[in-house]
């Protein structure tokens, strides 16, 4: 099964960058421009992963990673940012944040590991949620 | 109190030089106007005893020309007359003169008028006096108003650069994200295009000759793009830093040990090229800082005194001499070049934020900006001076933690 990645930034260019690196790879990728953009796509289709920059007009990164531990916690979330303060990475952290990435993104090997990192503990899961219902399926016969 | 008496009659003159010497007074005499005058011009008196009938120059022709004269303007004149007139009087003192005294005059009267303009000399002295002080006094305030007001302005400008740097930064930072990505982007893309290319090539035809070339080059211009975004982020990392305001970790720092650590860090630069003095005080008192940002000064000061060396590394020996050492309470340290020294033009510009003396992209002109910046959040100092034979020696002030 193929992974579903949604990259949030404000900025056009990189939200298509990242797109193409990451269809590129052979993730499955859709975008939004900010936060409320990003949960109308959350509600339309099923995310595994979500990259999100901080400051975004409308909503921003901190309150969609907020909205995203509270309504779909599941969901991984890696957050890229040119405004590095130690606030905003603590409350990142806080909400849930797997990854914290500082633009300009020198070496995208760096995301491209996180999200691997994400894929990997979402595909554990899966597999045991698989041999759980296994368990299941067998005890019942 | 110097006095000039102008009487052309001798005995008049003999009487009154005798009296005022009698009462104190520093006397000169004259015989007529135009010698009377000419002293006038010659010495500094505090006042004058001037007979009205004179030959050549009457006392009251003087009188006038004093009271035109700028140099003499403030010169007591008392009046001695043989004319009792009223009119005569009103003449006189109209003429320019303080008092008049009409002959023969009553030497104890006259003691006292010219005690009345003795008292007026005198206060007009203090007054002058007092004037001077206050003139200078107004002209130091301005000074120090205009010092104030221009290190406002810096400061001000410098605030304001803060503000608008910490601006750019983010703003450049959101293009250099995509430049980069994107690059890398291809970089992953290129080999599935190399051999795309290699096969067109196999098939042979005209085009073979471009082919090779972006073959050969492509990942070349790939790496001059990359190159040219890491040197954008570095930029903007120092503009960063710049225009941070944020409180620094104050922990105590030994600053040899900071020494040590930043000539470490910058070891690679200074190897085989440049000799290291030390000369480092033992037991240092320690100060309170960040030691990353002390740090960061110190290989700043370290790079640029190598960068400075290598332009007359042919000439002679790059030594890079480090000194620390105590002054009341104040931990000092220098660092010393032996290069061709900073253009006295250039002096006072070095501590501006974009003003650097290297190379187009070999430096940002930020490092001794931001240098200043840190040393000051330290409640420190920095200064530079020339050497006596060549070079550039910086001094650092560091408030000890005791002290």
């Amino acid at each position: 099964m193929s992974v579903n990645i949604l990259i949030v930034d404000d900025e056009e260019e990189i939200r298509e960058m990242l797109v193409r690196h990451f269809t590129f790879l052979d993730y499955n990728v859709e975008m939004a421009g900010n936060g409320v953009e990003a949960i109308q796509v959350l509600n339309q289709k099923r995310i595994d992963v979500v990259i999100t920059d901080i400051l975004m007009p409308g909503m921003n990164g901190v309150e969609l990673l907020e909205h995203i531990q509270n309504d779909a916690p599941m969901i991984h979330t890696i957050v890229i940012t040119g405004y590095v303060t130690l606030e905003n990475a603590l409350s990142c952290m806080r909400l849930g944040a797997e990854s914290f990435i500082f633009k300009p993104l020198e070496d995208l090997s760096e995301l491209e590991e996180a999200v691997k990192k994400a894929e990997d503990s979402m595909k554990t899961w899966q597999r045991k949620l698989r041999e759980l219902r296994g368990l299941k399926s067998t005890r019942k016969e | 109190m110097k006095v000039l008496v102008a009487e052309d009659d001798r005995v008049s003159r003999r009487v009154l030089e005798k009296f005022l010497i009698k009462w104190g007074y520093e006397v000169v005499c004259c015989k007529d106007g135009f010698s009377a005058w000419e002293t006038l011009s010659d010495q500094d008196f505090h006042m004058v005893v001037l007979d009205w009938m004179m030959p050549g120059l009457s006392g009251v022709e003087i009188c006038r020309k004093i009271r035109h004269s700028k140099k003499l303007n403030n010169l007591y004149i008392l009046l001695l007359s043989g004319r009792t007139q009223k009119r005569d009087m009103i003449a006189g003192l109209e003429a320019g003169a303080d008092d008049y005294v009409i002959k023969p005059f009553d030497p104890l009267e006259l003691n006292s008028r010219l005690k009345v303009g003795r008292r007026l000399v005198e206060s007009g002295q203090l007054l002058k006096e007092k004037n001077r002080e206050l003139e200078k006094y107004a002209s130091e305030m301005e000074a120090l108003a205009e010092e104030r007001a221009s290190m406002l302005v810096h400061a001000d400008r410098l605030a304001s650069l803060g503000i608008l740097t910490a601006g750019v930064a983010h703003e450049i930072n959101n293009p250099s994200t995509f430049i980069s990505g994107n690059v890398q982007t291809l970089e992953r893309c290129w080999p599935t295009i190399e051999k795309a290319l290699q096969k067109e090539m196999a098939l042979g035809g005209r085009g073979q000759k471009k082919i090779q070339i972006i073959i050969d080059e492509f990942p070349n211009m790939l790496n001059g793009i990359r190159n040219g975004v890491k040197r954008i982020a570095k930029i903007v990392n120092g503009l960063k830093t710049f225009s941070r305001m944020d409180k620094n970790v104050m922990e105590t720092v030994d600053v040899n040990e900071c020494i040590e650590q930043a000539l470490l860090l910058c070891s690679n630069r200074l190897k085989h090229r440049i000799v290291v003095e030390q000369y480092l005080q033992g037991e240092l008192p320690t100060t309170a800082g960040d030691i990353q940002k002390l740090e960061q000064v110190l290989v700043n000061l370290f790079v640029n005194a190598a960068d400075a060396m290598d332009e007359c590394v042919l000439l002679n020996q790059g030594i890079l001499t480090i000194v620390t050492k105590v002054e009341s309470s104040w931990i000092i340290i220098e660092v010393k070049d032996n290069g061709p020294g900073i253009p006295e033009d250039k002096m006072a510009r070095i501590w501006q934020p974009f003003f650097t003396t290297k190379d187009v992209g070999k430096g940002t002109g930020l490092g001794l900006a931001i240098s200043q910046g840190i040393i000051h959040d330290h409640g420190g100092k920095i200064s530079v001076s020339k050497r006596d034979n060549g070079g550039t020696k910086f001094t650092i002030k560091l408030p000890t933690r005791e002290g």
